[in-house]
């Protein structure tokens, strides 16, 4: 299975299921785009370690905002 | 009830050690015919790639769970810590990796999906304790 196909089920099976298709659209997209751009593991691997960064700091943003 | 659905959606989700989000991640043939790594090295990226994939998986989890109020901000930081260090472990194995130190990378690597699987299970116990309020 290819990233982009890995991913689609990860998110199919989580993001989708926690936080809607919209988030799911957006990680699988950022993937897909990078290997249709020719992307090779290097570069798709920086992409991943950055998206764990981003959402890292999302969720660091969702409690820093939280209540109490 | 919609803190019970986000609980129950989120055991769901963080039981499904047996599908593709904890299976392996591969590259699509094309990268791999352009990747440089010899077997080994591939073979640790992949798996660091996998436990960087399973990080956000959680990020997002508690992101969805502090919003919708099923955790305490207390609760949501102590797991969002723990996300935090596996990372950091992730970009060692990275760096080993990068340096051409395949085999300490990729046990590295292999280590903290462990420890972020163990997470995921003390996460999916608390959230159905959650549930069950």
């Amino acid at each position: 299975m290819s990233q982009a196909g890995t991913l689609a089920v990860f998110a199919d099976a989580l993001i989708s299921a926690v936080v809607g298709k919209l988030e799911r659209d957006v990680i699988v997209a950022r993937v897909k785009e990078m290997e249709s751009k020719g992307a090779d593991l290097a570069q798709i691997s920086k992409a991943i370690a950055a998206m764990a960064d981003e959402e890292i700091a999302k969720a660091q943003a969702a409690i820093d905002k939280a209540p109490g | 009830m919609r803190k019970l659905i986000v609980a129950v959606l989120c055991v769901a989700s963080l039981s499904l050690s047996g599908c593709g989000v904890f299976g392996p991640i591969e590259a699509t043939p094309g990268a791999a015919a352009k990747t440089e790594l010899p077997e080994v090295g591939r073979n640790a990226q992949l798996a660091i790639n996998e436990a960087n994939v399973t990080l956000a998986t959680a990020a997002v989890v508690i992101r969805g769970n502090i919003a919708d109020r099923v955790w305490t901000k207390e609760q949501s930081q102590y797991y969002l810590d723990k996300v935090k260090e596996y990372r950091k472990q992730t970009d060692a194995a990275q760096k080993m990796v990068d340096t051409g130190d395949y085999i300490t990378g990729g046990n590295m690597a292999g280590s903290v999906r462990s420890l972020i699987v163990i997470l995921h299970r003390e996460v999916a116990a608390q959230a159905r304790k959650e549930g069950a309020k």
